[in-house]
C-alpha cells in the first residue's frame, strides 16, 4: 500500500455493494483504502461493464494520471499478484520525462484557486517555463 | 428495374446481418460496450466510499494518480 502511495497514487477499490457491505468487508480484510460503493451501477457500466448473469461489476483495474487521462486498464487482473502488479504497472505507464518527449499534461491550481492545464497553455502558443522549489518562505 | 431490385435485396442481407451479428456475440456475459480507452479523459464520477462519504475523481485531479479497481462482490476474494 504505502509503494502505491510512494508513487503519488491513491488507490480505490469500487463495486456494487453498498456502504454498509464495504464498511464490514474493509474492517473484514483491514485494507488501507477506501472501498466505493457503485449502488446504481452506473460507475461500473462506464468503466469496467457489467457480468449481466452475476449483476456485477467485472474486474477491471484503471490507472488515471494527475491529469484525468487513463493511462492503463488492466482487464486480466491475479487477485493473488494485484498489488505489485499494480504497483509495477504505476512505474510503467505514469510519465517519465526526458528531454526531446513530450511534455506530460497536468492541471494545477495557483495561489489564487485558479486552475492551470499545460495542454490549454500550449494551444495559446506559449512556452512555458516550470520552476520547481521546495516550499514556500524557504529561499525561494 | 432488375438492377435496382437486386441492389435492394443486396442491401437486406447486409442489413439483416449487421443486424445478427452483434445479436449473436451479445450472447456473452458481459453486455456493456467498454468504450474507455488508454489515452482518454477518464469521465468524473462521485460515489459514496465505506464511511459514505461522497467521493469525486476530480477531488484528486492535480494532485494524485487514481487508481480505479473495479471488482465483483465483497467477501468474495476481493
Amino acid at each position: 500500500m504505502s509503494e502505491i502511495e510512494a508513487t503519488g497514487s491513491v488507490l480505490f477499490g469500487v463495486s456494487v455493494d453498498d456502504v454498509e457491505s464495504h464498511q464490514r468487508f474493509k474492517a473484514e480484510q483491514k485494507f488501507g483504502f477506501s472501498l466505493l460503493a457503485d449502488t446504481e451501477f452506473e460507475v461500473s457500466h462506464q468503466y469496467s461493464g457489467i457480468i449481466e448473469n452475476f449483476n456485477a461489476s467485472k474486474r477491471v483495474t484503471f490507472i488515471i494520471d494527475k491529469a484525468g487521462y487513463i493511462r492503463a486498464i488492466d482487464r486480466e487482473v491475479n487477485v493473488k499478484t494485484h498489488g505489485e502488479d499494480v504497483v509495477a504497472l504505476l512505474k510503467e505507464v505514469l510519465p517519465k520525462i526526458e528531454v526531446g518527449q513530450p511534455a506530460p499534461d497536468f492541471i494545477a491550481t495557483d495561489g489564487t484557486g485558479k486552475t492551470h492545464q499545460l495542454s490549454e497553455l500550449l494551444k495559446e502558443k506559449k512556452n512555458v517555463v516550470l520552476s520547481f522549489y521546495p516550499r514556500d518562505f524557504g529561499r525561494g | 428495374m432488375f438492377q435496382t431490385r437486386l441492389n435492394a435485396s443486396v442491401w437486406a442481407v447486409i442489413l439483416i446481418t449487421a443486424i445478427l451479428i452483434p445479436a449473436a456475440s451479445g450472447e456473452e456475459a458481459v453486455t456493456t460496450a467498454n468504450t474507455l480507452k488508454v489515452g482518454m479523459i477518464a469521465p468524473d464520477f462521485t460515489l459514496k466510499d465505506e464511511e459514505g462519504v461522497e467521493r469525486s475523481l476530480s477531488d484528486h485531479l492535480g494532485k494524485q494518480n487514481i487508481i480505479l479497481a473495479f471488482y465483483p462482490k465483497d467477501f468474495t476474494g476481493g
